[in-house]
């Protein structure tokens, strides 16, 4: 799990926009086996201040930053901001509320189309100039080529591909399409499902030397996850190359097309189950304490948006719920990373107690690695619902021995808890439960 | 191996001479056996020509005299003898007036010795440009079991205050002390076990001193008491000093901004925050002193609390994760200092460190004929040092380790002395909290010597074999790295290693007062445990240190020619060696970065700031050459004095072997400089000029160093007080032309400079 890192909040909520430079993170939730991406899910979640964007960049009013061709989601992102310098950028960030996602959830991206550049000259839309492309360098930790057995690694105690090191940590986005690593690591959820990590982006040529033109750059990707079998829907990423505030919003607005006063995908609120997490990343933190005098000083109203302000409920912001955000807080320095769970890392099956449906997203046949689910049909029976060839995804993934017919799931993951499972076939795709029993460690 | 073993001793036994000449050759046996190469303190003895011989004027069988006499002790000089050219001691006036606050910074005006400092707080020994895993550090021949190995931010648990006596031993000393002695030892003699009784009743000494560079103080005192059979010893110090005092600014933002890509520094100039150290301890020795054996021990503790400049473990000091945003914009603060104040902002790195020992020391002289000593030594030491950041614990680092020797000195025969010897040492490490990239360990290691010496008119030969057998086991049987996707790793339960070790040296005296020695040296080390078992993120080197359980044995070959030779009105010193190094280990950059806010591994990251460079511990074969000189002559003979000349130098040249032949990163630069003392029996004076070339081959992924002027000077006076003290005054100025040092060996170099001008004022008394 990452540790906040809260420019984009500091600069959303609290500051006058111009001074730093327009994103929007992408919130990430899962429903069921489904993964989605979009933006201000969570109100007053970091990196959400869709208002701020539209005054910032002086957009219509009720303009949402939505494709008009495709309606994908478009978050935005500059090459300039203080992150990384002119041509790198760490935004957009990733993020996930508390208990949007499932503990120890592997979150990750999947590059898709070509690279696209706006002229500031044509005012249009087309291939960038010959050579330039958008660098992407993800986590590596979960890459399929990461190997974790020392005895294949000449005894270092991790390696990726045959011994070594070397591995192609990166995606590139050009006009030819994608290069590279198509797939790798976003991050992984902590145990309270909680998610918040930025990537690293570079403009570059195609031999790697950081710069381009001026204007405005557009990547697609889509997110995937270990525990879910649907990624989210494609999203585009926006960059900011140089332009300065109008000329980024025509390109923006050239995606947008007419005024759009669609409503991002409607999602419950999730309430805030942490007193004193104002900023919603699941700690409590010097930055919350911060956020509270600065709302106490401003003399905030109370407002739905910023009810978790009022961390002691008597109705008003001040600076006694800033004194008891700073007694909740009991971290080191208000900021400590937490040990490592204890709890499997991934969590290769999922059981919907709502739906009835249990998702299997690794089971192993002999050689072969699949995906399946299985619903609930009758007290301890199950159907299979749907079946696909897939990769091998997991540490300990669920395995099918055909001769017995037996499938052995080593940890189910539902309502908190994990538990160990073995389901026989009993044909006409018909699975019975034969044992179930709860387990404290994942993966033995 | 067993049969080379075997092989060796049967040649011993062959040049056994006739059993009738044996007690004609009886003291030369003996006065051989007190130098005999195993004892590097004693044999460091002859350096100084003072030694002592033991000899029985009493015999025994075949021998029908009519008085029977006990055995004495009689204090000699013997010019005439050789001595190690790679083995130097320290005591005495000299360890006095260089005595520092860091066992490094106390050694580094010695030839091929550096001080790898971490801020002033830290401050290891660098022999021939090795340190860490290669050199072992030993309070009165048992190891000081800290953590120095294992990070260049963590002390050496030894205070030099006590320090009666350091020895040095360049190259291998594998065979007597295992392989973590394959680039050399330090062994800091300070007699807490009594090994005589006083002369008086009650004896001792105090010394105090005052730096003006940070306001250091030391102080200590010791005391003897006793008579006869029964001695006790007892001592305490206390030393204090402030922040250190530089010239210009702390952080070299040039080299920062290369090395690590930090550019947003918030630097200071004229001091180094957060340097300042606090340490004290003591210790209590008794010792029963038989006629013909002692039986002693001692208990000793030191704590020491310790500074380490900003901007090692701590990222850019400016990266508040957006907190220093928001704090402008706040008009009160009452009531949230504690969270939001500048010490919690910018949290400094403080160890605090204590050890507590406990030794035994017991020996028995000249038990049966032919055994010159039975001895047995052991030392128990429990260690701790708690990373502290901003108040609060960070880290807990344990070391709880027993280290015991058992020795037979034998003079079977004229010619030949040696010794038989064990040793044997366990260790459980643990590291708990945050930063705890090496996983609890257990480690066990046992080892048989013996080191052999034929004496032929001029001629020395000295030849030695050790097998040692070690085991490591990791607590865990797997490891994960928090907060990341990357699968558990597992481990294996125990890695086994076995080494055989051998030395061998001849001495010939060429003429008289000229000895030129040339020893061949073989020595292996096992992997260490952080060598083996790292995993995750090291703060203080800025790295990402991945283990490897595969990693060989590293076998160290050395060759050393040295000559020495000394006359009436001076002296010339000269080494030269070759080393090379199979298997040397190293930390490979892998190339990948380690995104710690993130907790991700990346091939590249957008901010170098919030990044560390993935390591992972690798073998490839290294040479070293290099060279130690010194010259020193008496100019003129004044009435006030001798006036002395010395000439001095030493260099040392590490790069790999193959491949791109890669320089061995952090060697010490090309020494050379001069000094001129006047003295005469009462006091002493030196001015000494060191030049240090700049280091232009640093390593991969480091910086290059300076060069820099180095002016000293010191004085000290010796004065009587009547029957009952000798007091000695002294003074001793260092850095002069406050020059900005950076040391070429320290991992904090481009942080934290060595220490600008200074004097040091101070008293030592002795009663």
């Amino acid at each position: 799990m990452s540790r906040p890192v809260l420019y984009s909040l500091v600069a959303a909520l609290m500051f006058n926009h111009s001074v730093f430079a327009q994103h929007l993170d992408v919130e990430v939730w899962g429903q069921g086996n489904a993964l989605f991406a979009g933006y201000c899910r969570t109100p007053g979640v970091v990196g959400c201040d869709l208002n701020g964007l539209t005054q910032t960049l002086q957009l219509p009013a009720g303009t949402l930053p939505l494709e008009n061709a495709t309606g994908r989601l478009i978050f935005l992102a500059d090459f300039r901001d203080f992150s990384g310098g002119d041509f790198k950028t760490k935004n957009p960030g990733f993020q996930s509320a508390q208990n949007a996602l499932l503990p120890n959830e592997l979150l990750s991206y999947r590059a898709l189309g070509t690279l696209k550049y706006w002229d500031p000259v044509l005012s249009a839309w087309g291939n960038p100039p010959y050579g330039i492309q958008v660098r992407l360098f993800g986590g590596l930790e979960a890459s399929r080529q990461v190997i974790s057995d020392y005895s294949q690694c000449a005894g270092q105690l991790f390696c990726f591909s045959e011994g070594g090191l070397g591995v192609d940590g990166s995606t590139v986005f050009s006009a030819d399409g994608i290069l590279g690593s198509p797939e790798l690591v976003v991050d992984v959820t902590n145990n309270n499902g909680i998610l918040h990590t930025h990537l690293s982006f570079f403009l570059e040529n195609w031999q790697g030397e950081i710069g381009g033109p001026v204007g405005a750059y557009l990547v697609t990707m889509q997110l995937i996850s270990n525990a879910r079998y649907f990624p989210s829907e494609p999203f585009l990423i926006l960059f900011n190359a140089g332009l300065d505030e109008n000329a980024f919003a025509t390109a923006l607005l050239a995606l947008i097309g007419e005024p759009s006063n669609r409503d991002p995908i409607p999602q419950p609120v999730i309430p805030v189950s942490i007193p004193g997490d104002v900023d919603l990343d699941g700690d409590v933190d010097r930055i919350d304490v911060a956020l509270i005098l600065l709302a106490a000083q401003n003399n905030e109203p109370l407002q739905p948006e910023n009810a978790r302000f009022d961390v002691n409920g008597d109705g008003i912001i001040d600076r006694a719920d800033a004194s008891l955000a700073k007694a909740l807080c009991t971290l080191r320095l208000c900021n400590i990373p937490t040990d490592a769970p204890a709890t499997a890392l991934n969590v290769a099956t999922v059981y919907d107690e709502k739906t009835g449906m249990l998702s299997l997203n690794d089971i192993q046949v002999n050689d072969q690695h699949y995906r399946a689910q299985l619903q609930l049909q009758d007290e301890a029976l199950f159907v299979l619902a749907t079946v696909q060839l897939d990769k091998s995804r997991y540490v300990s993934p669920a395995r099918y021995d055909v001769e017995s017919a037996l499938l052995e799931i080593p940890a189910v993951f539902t309502n908190g808890k994990f538990y160990k499972a073995v389901l026989r076939n009993i044909g006409d795709f018909k699975f019975r439960l034969e044992q179930l029993e709860e387990t404290t460690v994942a993966f033995e | 191996m067993y049969k080379r073993f075997k092989k060796l001793f049967y040649v011993f036994l062959l040049s056994q001479p006739p059993i009738a000449r044996l007690r004609q050759w009886r003291n030369i046996i003996s006065i051989l056996l007190i130098m005999s190469i195993p004892y590097p303190a004693l044999a460091a003895d002859n350096k100084s020509n003072d030694f002592i011989l033991k000899t029985e004027l009493a015999d025994s069988a075949g021998n029908e005299a009519a008085v029977h006499l006990k055995p004495i002790t009689i204090i000699g000089i013997d010019s005439n003898q050789p001595t190690q050219s790679n083995t130097s001691i320290l005591k005495g006036r000299l360890l006095h007036l260089q005595r520092s606050d860091t066992l490094g910074r106390t050694l580094e005006k010695e030839l091929g010795v550096s001080n790898a400092s971490f801020g002033p707080g830290v401050g290891i020994p660098v022999i021939r440009g090795l340190t860490g895993s290669r050199i072992r550090m030993l309070q009165s021949g048992i190891g000081s079991h800290d953590a120095a190995s294992l990070s260049p931010d963590h002390a050496v648990a030894i205070d030099p205050l006590f320090a009666e006596e350091i020895t040095i031993i360049r190259g291998p000393e594998t065979v007597r002390y295992g392989g973590n002695a394959i680039g050399g030892v330090v062994d800091v003699k300070d007699h807490r076990i009594p090994e005589r009784a006083p002369k008086n009743l009650v004896s001792g000494s105090v010394e105090s001193r005052y730096d003006t560079n940070g306001n250091g103080t030391n102080s200590a005192v010791k005391l003897n008491l006793g008579k006869d059979w029964l001695a006790f010893n007892l001592g305490g110090f206390y030393r204090s000093r402030g922040d250190i005092r530089i010239p210009g600014k702390a952080i070299d933002e040039h080299f920062i901004a290369q090395q690590y890509g930090l550019t947003d520094i918030q630097n200071i100039s004229g001091k180094i925050p957060n340097t300042d150290s606090e340490s004290n301890g003591g210790f209590a020795g008794i010792s029963w002193l038989g006629d013909t054996a002692m039986a002693g021990m001692s208990i000793s503790h030191v704590d020491n609390r310790y500074g380490v400049p900003r901007g090692s473990h701590g990222l850019d000091p400016n990266h508040l994760g957006g907190l220093e945003l928001i704090l402008p914009k706040l008009n009160d603060l009452t009531g949230f200092e504690d969270i939001f104040g500048p010490q919690a902002l910018f949290p400094n790195i403080r160890l605090a460190m204590r050890q507590t020992r406990y030794d035994f020391k017991s020996e028995w002289y000249e038990p049966i004929r032919g055994i010159e000593r039975i001895g047995f030594r052991y030392g128990l030491v429990d260690y701790q040092h708690t990373e502290i950041q901003g108040g609060l614990p960070f880290t807990k680092f344990k070391n709880e380790a027993g280290e015991g020797r058992f020795e037979i000195d034998h003079h079977f025969f004229p010619r030949l002395t040696g010794t038989f010897g064990v040793q044997w040492i366990g260790r459980n490490f643990s590291a708990l909290g945050v930063e705890t990239f090496v996983p609890e360990t257990k480690q066990h290691s046992l080892g048989f010597y013996t080191t052999q010496q034929y004496t032929w008119n001029r001629w020395i030969v000295s030849g030695g074999v050790r097998i040692e057998q070690s085991r490591v086991n990791p607590k865990a049987s797997e490891l994960r790295l928090r907060g990341s996707a990357l699968p558990p790793i597992p481990l294996p339960d125990e890695l086994k290693y076995q080494t055989t070790s051998f030395s061998s040296s001849l001495q010939r005296n060429l003429v008289d007062d000229l000895t030129m020695t040339i020893s061949f040296n073989q020595g292996k080390r096992s992997p260490d445990i952080q060598e083996l078992l790292s995993l995750g993120p090291h703060l203080s080197i800025r790295s990402f240190d991945i283990g490897n359980v595969q990693l060989k044995n590293e076998t160290m070959n050395m060759v050393d020619l040295g000559f020495d030779w000394k006359k009436e009105r001076f002296s010339l010193r000269v080494n030269g060696y070759y080393n090379r190094t199979d298997d040397f280990i190293f930390q490979r950059n892998t190339g990948l970065v380690y995104e710690i806010d993130n907790e991700v591994i990346r091939q590249q990251c957008v901010s170098k700031a919030e990044c560390v460079s993935i390591f992972a511990y690798d073998q490839q074969d290294a040479e070293f050459i290099g060279y130690e000189s010194e010259f020193g002559a008496t100019l003129y003979k004044l009435p006030q004095g001798d006036l002395l000349l010395t000439l001095f130098s030493d260099y040392v040249r590490g790069r790999f072997v193959r491949g791109m032949h890669g320089d061995v990163p952090r060697m010490p630069p090309l020494r050379y400089g001069i000094e001129l003392g006047l003295d005469n029996s009462r006091w002493n004076s030196a001015l000494r000029y060191t030049r240090a070339e700049a280091q232009n081959h640093p390593g991969e992924n480091e910086t290059i160093t300076k060069g820099y002027h180095l002016l000293t000077v010191s004085a000290d006076y010796q004065m009587k007080m009547g029957k009952w003290a000798d007091v000695w005054l002294f003074a001793k100025g260092t850095n002069l032309l406050n020059e900005e040092i950076r040391s070429s060996v320290s991992f904090l170099r481009n942080f934290a400079p060595e220490p600008g001008r200074s004097f040091v004022l101070g008293l030592r008394a002795t009663f």
